[in-house]
């Protein structure tokens, strides 16, 4: 049975020692939607992407992927392989290498390294680094070295990355950090590509214009609590939200 | 190192090879058809001086596999160049014993009167090779399994190792245990008929010595330009990411840290045959970081500098060793210190670098 | 028909040792007469007076009964028809009672003992030299005592112990009467004697219960057997005691020992995060330091020469801290954040360090000249032997830690290096001179190596390789007890040393080492920085 829920939180809990890093929040993403939470720092977004990744253990409360897989016992070489992918913060591509053996590495998917020896990748893991080369906009770049790229095209190589593992959810960390205008811009386009219908795309952001620009749904954290959801408009209009975080 | 130095020359990559293949080549002919006075010639003494740093440029290649190319520093790879060498040696004691009937010194030490029937396992030299190398990749897989899934890195697990080969060398060094206590096992006369005193015996040693360096490199270098190959390059940048790409990173580890032992075993075997004896003092552990020390000096990451410091190292040691046996340390530490100061690539990458400068500007 | 014999001769003589030892003066010459005069008289007299030459030499004069003992029995001893008897010995004739030379020779004959006589005075003898000032003496004797246990006069033996200092003798006496006691014949003693030897738990009192069931399982009684076998086992319990505490006393030494050089290596490995191996090198030079202030010493300042390890002590701190820095200077702080180029670049300088110690004193071993004070030890009970040297190393790196605690807690200095160990560029951007605290922590670790070595020169063999054996240690005790913990360092070198000790006895150095490994690698994967980890951030 397909429901249409990616992610379902509900009532989840998250304490370290005596901090609450978030107390009693429920969400639900569904496929082929794109969210993004909001909110100031320590409002617990990154605790969330954790819990969701298997980083972190929830205290209370649970977290499913498509309702019926409970991702607070797996492990997160699990939670990966099931098809949920995390782009962080910094970008962490492999320097050494060129792009597109970035992508292959990425596409082979922790394939048995024997077989890693003498093997060629298939016509159609060839086909999908192509395909992906062309979404992230690096086909004329593919055999350079991942290392001199600049910033803006480290992040789009890793979000590349994780788009040749085909990913049911996305998770993305902060993507527009440190870019330039023109590069926040051609990230929003590239996000507009990766939207599918079976996929959901979340996004943890504070550069508001990019939210807007590529958010269906927008959920605000506070202190680790649900402070209001909805569209861009409404959630920017909320007195509350305008209160605690949103004074632009 | 430098994040951004590719680990390897494009162009014609496995031309360095061919020198080996050369040399090996070269041996018996400086020997044997190159007549003395020649400047060409080589005596009996260079030929086996030659074959002897050949096996320890073997042992430093396989220590820049898993160093240069997946960041493991090993500290103690004297112990799987030890394991090879020690069962070689119980080989060479079976056939000396075999011609001789002579038993060793340390076996009448124990009591024993007979050869026992422990090591006559490795009385046949097929199965000694065998076996040797067998020994060396179960000791690296009991150990890497246990250091690799307990995810210990970096300086953590080059102290590890260094306890390993101490720990290895006291045991060696026992004298009650059989395995030849500390004079080691010597008295060796002759491998798979072949007298070990024959010009030709040796001469055919320090041939395969070279032959077996130029297979290890092709293999290596083929294996480091595969798509394997870049598992291990992420690996050794940031193993944490290929993990999170889903790969068993301590599986890949293990892999080539076997595969590191087995070629450092085959050095260890070559070697000993061609020395004529082999002591504890082969895993000790200042040996162990000298390994690391040829490696840094030559270039790590490049398994041609690798070789080429050891040779380097190795050449200049036999050289001072016999002008100046007191000057040698202090010549190695200045080495040493240089290239950790101001050239931390080694000599290759620097020589590397060099000319890829000169080309783009000229 | 001797032994009865003995025993009446015996018997008597501790009578007079009482009565004897109301008196406690040397006896004056005409008392000294009238007792020789008694003995020349000849018959029964003779041996009583004997019996009052041995009580008066075990009382208060013994210079003069040994005299006239060993007179007696070599043949000096001269009776005369009237006045004092005469003493010949080395041709000198000395007037007996008043132990005075005389004029000439006497005319008499002197003694000769028939062949009773010589044996009566031969165990009389023995006895009286049980009290001699000289400790050769009493060792003839006691073991002349001990052959004879059988004719013992046990309160004379008691009262000889009892005076008795060197423990050897007492040890022989106390065997010769626990013999005595045993074999005898009536019950009662036995038992006492058995339930005596027991007291006193011991490898000769094992070893003299074992024997003596063994020679007498046929003849003895159910009762002795009993009795002796259950003093074997409260003997066994005893020495499987002081076994075990001499264990942990060693193992307890050699944690002093790895503390020392622990300590600095923590420090620096986490403020650092570098890799020095040349830290055994710096205990190396601590330990030679010791070596010439101990020559320097002996040469210029004998009288104060016990004091040289003190003097070695603030001598070698500086000495090596000096050294460490200088190795800071050159090389380390060229090569801060790379920890394999650190970890190379101070391998080169402990081989050019090894060769230049090796070619200034040469290679082999350095003796020691232990001082006076650190000689020697206590028992403290069966097998539990403790020694001097090793309780000094338990205080001075008890001292050491103490004081390093000391400053790394409370003083600023230490507030510093913490800083500067657990947020490196917060504490620079506070002001805190980074690269100036690297230096002088270095030094610091240095010289806490430094003095390591000078403990090591008491207790193991100084040579220019002595530091590559103790920095494997060193580090597995970091490595277990976290970089930068002084806790960590102490309680991981507590815990280490003691496995050290308890295995090695047992099953080798080898399988020591590989337990110390296999316990640090499974610590390390639940707590990957340690014990006592500083930093808590990966």
């Amino acid at each position: 049975m397909k429901t249409n829920t990616a992610i379902y939180v509900n009532g989840l809990s998250v304490s370290f020692g005596g901090f609450a890093a978030i107390t009693n929040l429920t969400l639900e993403i569904r496929y082929g939607e794109t969210r993004a939470i909001i909110g100031p720092n320590g409002a617990g977004k990154t605790t969330l992407m954790d819990v969701i990744t298997g980083k972190t253990r929830p205290t209370q409360g649970e977290v499913f992927l498509d309702k019926s897989i409970d991702l607070s016992v797996l492990d997160e070489a699990t939670i990966v392989r099931q098809g949920i992918g995390r782009k962080f913060q910094k970008p962490s591509v492999f320097d050494a290498l060129l792009v597109q053996h970035n992508l292959e590495l990425a596409v082979r998917k922790g394939q048995a390294y024997a077989a890693m020896l003498g093997s060629r990748l298939s016509g159609e893991q060839r086909a999908r680094i192509d395909d992906v080369l062309e979404t992230i906009g690096l086909a004329d770049n593919r055999g350079r070295l991942a290392g001199t790229l600049s910033h803006g095209q480290k992040q789009w190589l890793e979000i590349g990355m994780l788009l040749a593992t085909n990913p049911r959810v996305l998770l993305l960390d902060e993507p527009v950090a440190g870019m330039t205008d023109q590069e926040t811009e051609r990230t929003a386009e590239l996000i507009d590509r990766l939207v599918a219908p079976e996929r959901a795309i979340v996004v943890v952001e504070h550069d508001m214009n990019f939210v807007g620009r590529i958010a269906d749904l927008v959920s605000v954290l506070h202190e680790g609590q649900l402070l209001g959801e909805g569209s861009m408009d409404k959630v920017r209009n909320d007195p509350r939200v305008i209160q605690v975080y949103l004074g632009r | 190192m430098s994040k951004l130095a590719p680990m390897l020359p494009r162009q014609r990559p496995y031309s360095f090879a061919l020198l080996f293949v050369a040399l090996a080549a070269y041996l018996p002919l400086a020997n044997f058809l190159i007549s003395a006075e020649s400047a060409f010639h080589l005596s009996l003494f260079g030929v086996n001086l030659i074959g002897q740093i050949v096996c320890f440029a073997m042992l430093a290649l396989a220590l820049d596999f898993v160093w240069g190319l997946v960041g493991i520093l090993s500290l103690g790879h004297g112990v799987f160049f030890g394991i090879g060498g020690y069962v070689m040696g119980f080989y060479l004691l079976n056939a000396a014993y075999s011609e001789t009937k002579v038993l060793p010194d340390f076996m009448l030490f124990m009591g024993w009167h007979d050869f026992p029937a422990a090591l006559r396992i490795f009385e046949h030299l097929p199965a000694a090779l065998g076996l040797g190398i067998a020994a060396a990749v179960a000791a690296a897989g009991v150990f890497g399994l246990t250091t690799f899934r307990a995810r210990i890195n970096g300086v953590y697990f080059s102290i590890i190792t260094q306890a390993l080969t101490y720990a290895l060398m006291l045991l060696l060094f026992n004298n009650d245990l059989g395995l030849g206590g500390n004079n080691g096992l010597t008295g060796f006369t002759s491998i798979a008929g072949y007298r070990l005193a024959e010009v030709s015996t040796q001469v055919w040693l320090a041939t395969a010595s070279c032959i077996a360096l130029a297979g290890a490199y092709l293999l290596l270098r083929a294996i480091a330009d595969s798509s394997l190959g870049h598992t291990l390059v992420a690996v050794r940048d940031d193993e944490a990411r290929l993990r999170f790409l889903g790969y068993r990173t301590d599986r890949i580890k293990l892999f080539t840290w076997c595969l590191s032992a087995a070629v450092a075993a085959v050095a260890g075997m070559l070697y000993v045959p061609q020395v004529g004896i082999i002591n504890p003092t082969i895993v000790s552990p200042v040996l162990s970081v000298e390994i690391a020390v040829w490696v840094a000096i030559g270039g790590r990451g490049t398994l041609i500098g690798a070789v080429l410091g050891a040779i380097l190292v190795n050449s200049l040691k036999f050289w001072l060793s016999a002008k100046a046996p007191s000057v040698w340390p202090f010549i190695l530490a200045g080495i040493t210190l240089l290239i950790t100061l101001f050239l931390s690539n080694g000599l290759w990458s620097g020589a590397t670098l060099l000319l890829r400068a000169r080309k783009t500007s000229s | 028909m001797t032994g009865f014999w003995y025993r009446c001769v015996w018997a008597a003589v501790s009578i007079w040792i009482g009565a004897a030892a109301a008196s406690a003066a040397p006896l004056t010459p005409p008392q000294r007469l009238a007792l020789m005069q008694d003995f020349c008289a000849g018959g029964a007299a003779q041996r009583t007076a004997i019996d009052r030459l041995v009580s008066v030499g075990v009382a208060d004069d013994h210079d003069w009964s040994a005299r006239v003992m060993t007179a007696l029995r070599n043949g000096g001893f001269v009776c005369r028809q009237s006045g004092s008897p005469v003493i010949i010995g080395s041709g000198v004739a000395l007037d007996a009672s008043t132990l005075q030379p005389v004029g000439e020779a006497p005319a008499e004959l002197p003694y000769v003992p028939s062949i009773v006589m010589m044996r009566a005075l031969a165990v009389a003898s023995a006895e009286l030299d049980l009290f001699s000032p000289k400790t050769e003496t009493r060792r003839a004797a006691a073991a002349q005592v001990d052959r004879k246990f059988a004719a013992l006069n046990p309160a004379l033996v008691e009262r000889a112990l009892a005076n008795e200092h060197d423990a050897d003798i007492k040890r022989t006496l106390s065997v010769a009467l626990a013999k005595r006691g045993l074999n005898s014949e009536l019950p009662a003693e036995r038992l006492k004697a058995i339930a005596a030897v027991a007291q006193v738990p011991s490898e000769t009192s094992r070893t003299l219960l074992t024997n003596f069931l063994a020679d007498h399982k046929d003849t003895l009684d159910p009762a002795s057997v009993r009795a002796t076998q259950a003093a074997l086992r409260t003997i066994d319990e005893w020495l499987l005691i002081g076994k075990v505490c001499s264990v942990l006393f060693s193992g307890l030494s050699y944690a002093g020992i790895l503390l020392c050089a622990a300590l600095g290596l923590s420090i620096v490995f986490g403020l650092l995060g570098v890799i020095n191996l040349a830290h055994g090198e710096f205990i190396m030079i601590g330990a030679y330091t010791t070596f010439v202030v101990e020559r320097l010493m002996q040469a210029h300042l004998p009288g104060m020469f016990n004091a040289y390890i003190f003097v070695a002590i603030p001598v070698a701190f500086v000495v090596c801290a000096i050294c460490g820095m200088l190795l800071e200077v050159c090389v380390i702080r060229f090569l801060y954040r790379r920890p394999l180029e650190t970890l190379l670049a101070t391998w080169a300088v402990s081989i050019a360090l090894i060769k230049l110690v090796q070619i200034t004193f040469g290679s082999q071993n350095v003796e020691f000249i232990t001082p006076a004070f650190l000689n020697g030890g206590m028992q403290m009970f069966a097998g539990f032997f403790i020694t001097w040297n090793r309780i000094f190393a338990i205080v001075l790196a008890l001292g050491i830690f103490a004081t390093a605690y000391g400053l790394i807690r409370h003083t600023r200095f230490g507030l510093l290096i913490r800083a500067t160990t657990q947020r490196r560029d917060t504490a620079r951007s506070l002001g805190v001179p980074a690269e100036r605290i690297d230096r002088l922590a270095f030094g610091l670790g240095a010289g806490l190596a430094g003095l390591a070595g000078v403990v090591l020169t008491q207790i193991t063999s100084v040579n220019p390789s002595m530091g590559t054996s103790f920095v494997v240690d060193a580090f597995m005790v970091v490595v277990l007890g976290g970089a930068g913990s002084l806790v960590g360092t102490a309680v991981s070198s507590l815990a280490l040393g003691e496995i050290n000790q308890v295995i090695e006895p047992l099953y080798g150095a080898v399988a020591a080492k590989v337990a110390v490994l296999v316990l640090i690698v499974l610590i390390i994967q639940r707590r990957p920085q340690g014990l006592f980890a500083l930093k808590t951030r990966v």
